[in-house]
Order: C-alpha cells, then sequence, then structure tokens
C-alpha cells in the first residue's frame, strides 16, 4: 500500500493536521521516491529547526550552564551519602523538567515554597543526624567547646563542610556558621543542640542546594575558564551517579590531577563499574527512553486486563537490562536499535509467547523472539508509546523520531478538529479496531499529509504489537495487521523487522545519542550547537560503545570549562 | 552581624508588609488594604471544554438561564454563579484566535493575558511570561502566604515546543518567574500550619517560650542562609544573578513568615479557623499505582478551604490538570451526554487530550470536565457553609473557573469559564454573561481588570496586553 503524497493520516496522538513544513524552511516536502542520501535524509524527514517558531525559544541565547539546584533525585542521593539517612524527603517536593530532563538548569529555579521544602528537610535530616548515635558519630566524633565551638566545630566544617559544599569552606562561611553555632548556644542550645543548627544552615544554603560555577568576569566575553578540581569532581560525580563525589573524587579534586585527560578518562571508568553508577541508569537513560514515563503509564483495564503491576515491573526490568547492556557490556550502541536481546521473568515470557523460565527472576535470551529487534522491539517501548485504550502509530513515529533521531516534529496548526471516525467515548473493544484503515480514512485534508506521510509509515510498521507490546496478527475485529508503509525517501518498510533494520542504518541515531547526553552532561540545551555535538560524536565514533560516548563527552571542553558569557557584571 | 541585627529589628517591628519590595509590580501600588475581606481562587483546567455540552442556556439573570449539562454539578450554587459567552484570550498573541503552539501559550496566559513569546523576545531569556492575576493581587495582601500555588497533576510534562514552565504554571511573580505549583498535601499542610494556622481551642501559652526559641533558631539559620547566599551572588554574572535573586527572595519570604508567625496566630478572619489532620498520602510527580485523582483532589479541595477559613491566605491558583494533559483518568466512569444533562454510562475515561480530539460532544472528554464542575461545586459548598459576615465565607471569594482554551479546536475563543461567589463583596451573581454580538470576542484581561478594581478596588491602570492596544474597560454587568 504505497503512501500518497495528498493523502492524511489522523490520529489522536496529537492535532490531526500538519503544516507541511516538516524539512527545512521553506523546502517542498519530499514526496518522491529518490532515496535522499544520509546527509539530506535528517532534512526530509524532519529538522531541528523545523520551524520559525520553534526556533525562537533558544536564538541568541549563550551556551553556558548556570547555577543548577540539586534535582530531587540528586537530593535524596546526596543527603543519603553525606548524613547517612534514610530518608527520602525530596520525592515529595517539587518537580520540574526541561528539554526531557530534570536537571536542566534552566527549570531548576526556586519558588518560596520549594525554600520552605528545603528549610523543613534540613530541620528533619540535621535532628536525625544528631539524634542517631550511629549516624552521628561518623559525621562528627568530639563535643564543640567555646562560643565558637573551638577545634572540634572547625574540624567538622573541615570535613563535613567540604563534602556538603563539594569544595571547602571559604573563611567567610566558617566564621559565619560558628556565629550561628555562637548564636545558637546563647539562645540556650547545648552543644550538640548547637551542631545541629549549623547543619540546618549548611543544608538549607544555597552553596549546598545549587550546584554553581562562577565564571571568570575578568576574562573576555569569547572566553572560557578551567573548572577546578572540585567542580569537576562534582560534575562528574552528579553525571554518573547523582550524587556527592566520594573521597577518591575529592582526593584528586585537592590535587588538581583530575583536570588530567588520562586520569579523567581512568575515572569515568572506576565510576562506571562502581553500583552507583546504576543512577546514571535511571536518571539518564531513565528520562531519555522512558522508564520514568512507563511507570507512570495507564492504561484502560477493561480493553487490556492483562496489564498488571508485575507485567509494568517486569517491563521496566527489561529495558533496565537492557541499557546496561550497552554501558557496562560495551555492546556496540550501533546495535542499541537493532539487538536481538531480551531478559524475561515468567510474566514477560508469556507476554512474549515464549516458554517461561523454570527459575524465578529474569534470564537472558540472546535471540529474537518473533519480529521483535532491538529497543522498539522492547513491550517497554511498545506500551509507553501507546494509549491507554489502543496503539498510536502516529504516537509511536512522533516517539521515534524525536528522542531516538531528535528529529521533531512541528506542531500541527491550529484551527483544526480531527478525530478518527468511530472513537467514542466507550472504550470498549469494538471501538478500537483497525486503526490503520482509520487512519486511511481520514486522509482528506492535505494539510494533515505532509507531517503524517512522513510520520505514520513509522508507527504502522510496528501495529503487529499491541498497546502493551503483546504481539498480534489480527485487530480485534478480525482485520488482518498490514504494517507496511514506503517512506518518503522509497524505503519500503515492511514490518518491525525492517523498521528495526531501517533505523539502525541512520546516521541520526548515534548523533541523537550524542545530543541527549550533552543536553543531560551539561544541563542545558544543545541542540543548536553542532560543532559541539559533531566533535563529541567523532572522538567516539571508532569505538562505538556508550562508555565512549560518556568519555567523549566527559573530555569535551564543555563539560571542563566554564565560559565567561553572559558573565558581564 | 550588624546588619543582621538591623533587618531583624525591621521585621519585628513591621510585619510582612515589607515582603512589598522584593516583588516586581505591574502597576501602582495602592499599600492600603481592601476595607472588606475579599479572597480570590483561580481553578484552571486544561484542553478545552466538549463544546457541545458546555455553553450555558438562556440569557439574563435569576430564571432566564440555566445551566449546561457540564456544568449541571454546580445546581445547587447557581445563585451564586456567573456564566460567560464569548470570551477570549488570543489578542494578547494574535489576530486570530487560533493560537500555536496552543497548549503551552494558552495555559501561559490563561491568568497573565500576554504573550510568553513576545516577552522572551524582548528580556532575552529562555523562560518568560507576563505577571499573573493572582500574583498582581497577591503583592497587596498582608497574610501570612500572600498565596497559594496548587496543583492535581502527578505527571511529567508534556512538551509543547516551548519551556515547559508554561504548561505546568498558571502563576508568575515575574516576568521571568514561574511560581511552581505544589501537588503533595502534605507539604500543603505543614506550610499552612507553619504559617499560623491553628484550632482556637488548642492554642495554649505552656509552649510559648519553646516555639520562641524555635523561631529565634530558625531565624538564625535563615540569617546564615540569606548572609552567604548573598556573598555567593556577587561571584556571579548578569545571566546567573537572577536565580540567586530569586532564591535570597524565597528565603525572605520564609523569614518573614517566621518571624511574623507570633503574631499571626490565625483564627480565621470568622473565628472559625480548624485543622484537620495532616494527610495521610503525599502524591508528587511520579505518584504510581495507588494513586487516585479524586482523593487527591478532595484533600487538595480540603486544603483550600483550611487556607482560607484560617485566613493563611486569600489568594489561591489551583491547576485540575496541566497543559496538554493525557492523563487517563480512569477513576471516572464514561457519562452519557444529551441536550438536557448526563447519566452514568459504561466504561473507564480515557486520556484526557486524546479525548479532546476525540470531538466536542465526546462523552469522554465532557466527564472530564463534569468531573472538574464537581470539584469546584465541592469547594464552593464547603466554603459556602461557613458563615462569615453577612453571608458565607463563598460570598466574600470569587472564584475563576475556566480553560485557557475553547475545546477540540484549540482556540483561543470562545473560553469555557465561570465565576462563583463573592455575592456580598460587590459581584452581582446568578446571571449568563453573554458578548456573543462582539464577534471577536470580549477580552479576558477585561474581566481581570473588573476584578482587580470592581471587586478589589486595586485602581489599577491596566491589565494584561492586546496587539490592538485596546483600552481595558470594567464587566459592568458583574458588578452590584
Amino acid at each position: 500500500m504505497a503512501m500518497d503524497g495528498r493523502v492524511c493520516a489522523a490520529s489522536l496522538a496529537f492535532l490531526a493536521a500538519c503544516s507541511g513544513n516538516i524539512g527545512e524552511p521553506g523546502a517542498p516536502l519530499s514526496t518522491s521516491h529518490e532515496r535522499p542520501s544520509a546527509a539530506e535524509r535528517p532534512a526530509a524527514m524532519g529538522s531541528s529547526t523545523s520551524s520559525a517558531e520553534s526556533a525562537s525559544a533558544s536564538h541568541d541565547l549563550v551556551s553556558r550552564t548556570g547555577p543548577r539546584r540539586l534535582t530531587n533525585v540528586e537530593y535524596d542521593n546526596t543527603v543519603h551519602d553525606l548524613l547517612g539517612t534514610e530518608q527520602r524527603l525530596a520525592t515529595g517536593f517539587v518537580s520540574e523538567e526541561a528539554a526531557g530532563f530534570d536537571n536542566i538548569a534552566s527549570a531548576l529555579d526556586i519558588t518560596p515554597s520549594q525554600f520552605e521544602s528545603y528549610f523543613n528537610a534540613a530541620e528533619t535530616l540535621a535532628h536525625e543526624l544528631f539524634t542517631n548515635a550511629k549516624q552521628r558519630t561518623a559525621a562528627i566524633r568530639c563535643i564543640p567547646s567555646g562560643s565558637d565551638g573551638g577545634t572540634c566545630l572547625r574540624d567538622f566544617l573541615e570535613t563535613f563542610g567540604t563534602r556538603a559544599y563539594r569544595r571547602p569552606l571559604s573563611a567567610a562561611e566558617r566564621t559565619g556558621l560558628q556565629a550561628a553555632y555562637g548564636r545558637a548556644r546563647a539562645l540556650g542550645a547545648g552543644e550538640l543542640e548547637a551542631a545541629e543548627h549549623v547543619v540546618v544552615a549548611m543544608l538549607a544554603s544555597a552553596q549546598f542546594l545549587y550546584r554553581s560555577e562562577p565564571p571568570d568576569l575578568s576574562l573576555a566575553a569569547t572566553a572560557s575558564r578551567p573548572l577546578d578540581g572540585y567542580e569537576l569532581a562534582t560534575r562528574l560525580s552528579y553525571l554518573l551517579w547523582s550524587t556527592l563525589p566520594d573521597a577518591e573524587l575529592f582526593e584528586l579534586a585537592a590535587d588538581r590531577s583530575l583536570l588530567q585527560s588520562d586520569v579523567l578518562t581512568q575515572q569515568v571508568g572506576r565510576m562506571l563499574d562502581d553500583p552507583r553508577a546504576h543512577a546514571f541508569i535511571v536518571s539518564f537513560a531513565g528520562q531519555w527512553l522512558g522508564l520514568r514515563t512507563l511507570q507512570q503509564h495507564e492504561v484502560l483495564n477493561e480493553v487490556y486486563p492483562d496489564f498488571d503491576p508485575p507485567l509494568r515491573a517486569a517491563m521496566l526490568q527489561e529495558l533496565e537490562s537492557y541499557i546496561a547492556e550497552f554501558l557496562f557490556e560495551d555492546r556496540p550502541l550501533d546495535e542499541f536499535l537493532r539487538a536481538e536481546l531480551h531478559f524475561v521473568d515468567k510474566r514477560l515470557a508469556t507476554h512474549y509467547g515464549i516458554p517461561a523460565p523454570v527459575q524465578t527472576g529474569f534470564v537472558r535470551v540472546d535471540k529474537a523472539i518473533g519480529e521483535r529487534r532491538g529497543l522498539i522491539g522492547l513491550a517497554s517501548f511498545l506500551t509507553l508509546t501507546s494509549f491507554a485504550q489502543r496503539t498510536s502509530p502516529t504516537l509511536r513515529a512522533k516517539w521515534i523520531l524525536e528522542q531516538l533521531l531528535c528529529s521533531p516534529v512541528p506542531p500541527p496548526p491550529p484551527n483544526v478538529v480531527a478525530s478518527l471516525e468511530g472513537e467514542t467515548t466507550q472504550n470498549t473493544k469494538a471501538m478500537i479496531d483497525n486503526v490503520r484503515a482509520r487512519l486511511e480514512q481520514h486522509r482528506k485534508d492535505p494539510a494533515c499529509s505532509s507531517c503524517h506521510n512522513l510520520m505514520d509509515p513509522l508507527g504502522l510498521a510496528l501495529e503487529s504489537f499491541d498497546g502493551i507490546g503483546k504481539s498480534r496478527t489480527r485487530y480485534e475485529n478480525g482485520d488482518a495487521i498490514d504494517s507496511h508503509g514506503v517512506l518518503p525517501d522509497g524505503t519500503k518498510v515492511d514490518g518491525p523487522v525492517a523498521l528495526s533494520s531501517y533505523l539502525a542504518d541512520d546516521p541520526r541515531f548515534l548523533r541523537c545519542a550524542t545530543q541527549k547526553l550533552l543536553t543531560y552532561a551539561l544541563g542545558r540545551t544543545v541542540d543548536e550547537e553542532t560543532a559541539l555535538i559533531e566533535g563529541t560524536l567523532e572522538r567516539f565514533r571508532s569505538q562505538g560503545t556508550l562508555r565512549a560516548l560518556i568519555e567523549s563527552v566527559v573530555l569535551s571542553s564543555a563539560f571542563r570549562e566554564q565560559p565567561t558569557a553572559g558573565g558581564a557584571p | 552581624m550588624s546588619r543582621i541585627v538591623s533587618r531583624r529589628s525591621v521585621l519585628r517591628g513591621a510585619g510582612v508588609c515589607l515582603a512589598l519590595p522584593f516583588l516586581e509590580s505591574l502597576a501602582p501600588r495602592a499599600m492600603a488594604q481592601p476595607a472588606a475581606t475579599k479572597r480570590f481562587v483561580a481553578a484552571y483546567f486544561p484542553n478545552g471544554a466538549a463544546a457541545a455540552h458546555w455553553p450555558a442556556r438562556g440569557k439574563g439573570s435569576g430564571a432566564g438561564w440555566s445551566l449546561s449539562p457540564i456544568l449541571q454539578p454546580l445546581a445547587p450554587l447557581k445563585t451564586k454563579l456567573i456564566a460567560y459567552a464569548n470570551l477570549e484570550n488570543y489578542s494578547s498573541m494574535g489576530t486570530n484566535k487560533g493560537i500555536q503552539p496552543s497548549h503551552s501559550r494558552l495555559c501561559g496566559s490563561f491568568l497573565t493575558c500576554d504573550d510568553s513569546d513576545r516577552l522572551r523576545k524582548e528580556l532575552n531569556v529562555k523562560v518568560a511570561n507576563g505577571i499573573s492575576l493572582d500574583q498582581v493581587i497577591a503583592q497587596r495582601m498582608s497574610t501570612p502566604l500572600r498565596s497559594l500555588e496548587l496543583g492535581l497533576s502527578t505527571l511529567n510534562s508534556y512538551e509543547d515546543a516551548r519551556d515547559p514552565s508554561l504548561s505546568r504554571s498558571i502563576a508568575w511573580a515575574s516576568q521571568t518567574q514561574p511560581l511552581y505549583k505544589e501537588v503533595n498535601p502534605q507539604s500543603v499542610f505543614d506550610r499552612l500550619v507553619a504559617s499560623g494556622a491553628r484550632d482556637v481551642t488548642t492554642q495554649s501559652s505552656a509552649d510559648t517560650a519553646a516555639a520562641e526559641r524555635r523561631k529565634q533558631l530558625k531565624l538564625s539559620a535563615l540569617d546564615f542562609v540569606l548572609d552567604s547566599a548573598t556573598s555567593l551572588s556577587k561571584q556571579l554574572g548578569r545571566e546567573d544573578k537572577p536565580k540567586l535573586e530569586r532564591f535570597l527572595s524565597s528565603v525572605r519570604d520564609l523569614e518573614q513568615r517566621v518571624a511574623a508567625v507570633a503574631q499571626n496566630m490565625q483564627a480565621g478572619a470568622s473565628g472559625m479557623c480548624q485543622v484537620g489532620s495532616r494527610p495521610p498520602v503525599a502524591y508528587a510527580v511520579g505518584a504510581k499505582d495507588d494513586y487516585n485523582r479524586g482523593t487527591h483532589s478532595a484533600v487538595m479541595t480540603d486544603l483550600m478551604v483550611m487556607a482560607l477559613q484560617c485566613d493563611v491566605t486569600r489568594v489561591i491558583s489551583y491547576m485540575l490538570d496541566d497543559a496538554r494533559s493525557d492523563f487517563v483518568y480512569s477513576h471516572l466512569t464514561t457519562r452519557k451526554f444529551s441536550a438536557d444533562g448526563s447519566s452514568e454510562g459504561t466504561g473507564k475515561v480515557g486520556g484526557y487530550h486524546g479525548l479532546q480530539h476525540a470531538g466536542d460532544s465526546n462523552d469522554g472528554f465532557a466527564t472530564i470536565n463534569w468531573w472538574f464542575a464537581t470539584q469546584l461545586a465541592e469547594l464552593g459548598q464547603k466554603l459556602d457553609a461557613i458563615p462569615e459576615g453577612d453571608g458565607s465565607l463563598l460570598d466574600h471569594t470569587l472564584i475563576v473557573f475556566g480553560s485557557g482554551m475553547h475545546g477540540g479546536d484549540h482556540n483561543g475563543q470562545p473560553l469555557p469559564l465561570v465565576t462563583l461567589g463573592g455575592g456580598r463583596a460587590g459581584i452581582k451573581t446568578d446571571q449568563l454573561v453573554d458578548f456573543s454580538a462582539i464577534s471577536e470576542g470580549r477580552p479576558l484581561r477585561d474581566l481581570y481588570f473588573t476584578i482587580l478594581n470592581g471587586y478589589f478596588g486595586f485602581g489599577v491602570a491596566s491589565f494584561g496586553t492586546s496587539l490592538t492596544a485596546k483600552q481595558n474597560r470594567l464587566i459592568e454587568e458583574i458588578l452590584l
């Protein structure tokens, strides 16, 4: 079934019409069957500068990362490592995000309400620290004395303080905290209660809550200063572990040896071999590839009675293990979209229609299961890109284009109402019949065809998996699944295997992975910074592993320096 | 130390009114408080309403007009309601009702009537929007909390080609500061209690000394936080300074409330403050498995009542959901809608945004809107049960309830919007205010202008922006 350039696929994924400018501004859509070269394909399939409107958001803005408040996950990890607490108070704090990640500086601002949460948490955690003997003796072994806490408090500020602020305290900070100790004593607090007061002050301070790298204002606006050892250790630690640096990193920060490239590379290796690197999977890959989205995904039970918490948990576990294979086992990233690899427990094996493993827990499956290939064959991906009651080829396509190829789809035009014929409020099985047919039935409006011709074949190729990623050959109404389409470049995409092979060959994937990791590592969008993306990509391409990509990002000057730009007083 | 001492003595002497200087102001400020106790609540819902079942019927007031199927849950409060036909909120951003991208921009402008795109370019920053109506009001308040920002969304944001703050915050303290809402009921409860909400009967003098010492310790810690953040701010450049400034103003905000709390023990305007028990649930973004939106909403409604009843704040903004939400409202059973009303149907309700696109007569879409109306009715009835002066708390509270978007078409006109309450505070209720004769629609900013000047009597020169430089005009019809 060839896709006609004039027909339109409407979908509930977003407004069922598109403006027709998915390519470069002003460029007509490619609807011919000539296959563009690899270099041309991005423009044909979507573009990061798709319209004047979407590009306007970041024009003229300087490429630097401002002060970053700890994310809620980072906060909880940090106080755990700093204080030994098991409380995860920040899970209830206000949470915001940008560019798909929660650690983007622009979203890490603060409101009075948020600060109050931090202040209350500081009181709670400091109190716990000084009432739990095990926690306290790990942090402070002496009893402060005198009106300024004496040597005991000074030592405490040096050891505990350096870890809390992720750098040695300034003289003014030390004096200020000693004065706070004195004020507490004057109010009648005992020595340890006054020390607790000092900890409250530190945990509520901007120095603890923000990662801040002040620019060197004496430099030219176009210049950068290298990060110092502590700043670099902190960036590295939050990138890979989502927590404060450990003792070894602090030592390498103190003598600045971390600034050497070989030491930096060696530390990346050490840190990835540490169990704390699991935080990288959860925070970076988890947000990029939808772990967190899947945790919140809802389906309608009347349509998918099979979907329950154990199945969701199994899907999440498989996705995590799949990512871990690439992070820890150095499987080349270009296999990410076509690897024949699964991790199943009994529940997921049944879901996939293969014999359940004999033992409890997860087993590795090193071969293809049916038509499943790569990330897009995992039940997790197929579920989180579906609606609650049916598949959405358009949503799956949008996710592939935006998350895996970094080719954003422009928003649809206003003033269009379109719904799929027969899509009513009744989420009964009768109403979730042949999605493909109903998409085609609505290809009446030429305004829709421009985007949807580009997108829908990607999603339609996955129609042989239902809204919770179960293999199917027929729709509920008995219609056979037809999962082929022709992309605008003429490529026939016939089903999931062909699609995964097509996507795995697309040069945009590795570039996109690079762009996403840079965004996460730097805490800002890098979409317009072609040289940075390309340079980082070139440095890791020959090795081609996720580990090599991380090293390449960490070795980039963007990661190791702080620009002055925007720093003029 | 001397600076600290002087700041503290200033705080002791002047209470919280001094908070005003570090908030930006839209218009010349009237420092005096309005004579009567008046309150304001903005309750927002995204994605518009199922247009076939939203518009109120008839015309005029009293028996002349009647509720629509979606608004039926408000029947017990009809005499305290005003429905509006043909309000618009596109004219600050464009010349026709189709604004793109619709979700983020029409949500961002819901309480600002301004153009985030234009401001972002003008200010050359990544995040900008206008100052919101609730914050213009809040700046003129001297309650322990000048405002509360609440919401129900426990999902991560949907990107809409604009900064997510536009889709997730209707309250903006300044052109660059979204006031991210609180969705965790426990945090809200703790804030209200920390800000002085107390049962009248449980106040005892026995703990006064200990409370005073706790307060002084808090102030001491905050002194250090302010001093050290000020030093940090000095090291930063032009681009980064505003972020530390917002941190500093957040710290000062808490400092002032801590300083003022003893003299502000809240028994409520009507002496009826009732502090319930701390909510047992800690819903937050990422909540899962046992999450129930209905329970969440009920708890938030109770907290809003508590906040107003205890006079901890007089200004609340409330997002029933975020822009472009595709939250699956599976706690609801789809209702069957007809011209006369609705009745219980079958099947659970699906994703909100998907249903928005299933058409303006779609039962699932309308069911979600209907549920929002039940939540407004719940809030209104609870406020109405609390006597105050010559009426109820509701009669001294004006609630704006609506969406920034029409319906399935995503247009900025006509807006589904009603106001509830305020009948003993200058608002002429029980009517349908119909602007259908104005083809381009009546600007929403005129309603807000009327709230600022006609209801509160602030004397504000204008509110929001208009691309055609239209003068703000009072909507006289709603004023007594």
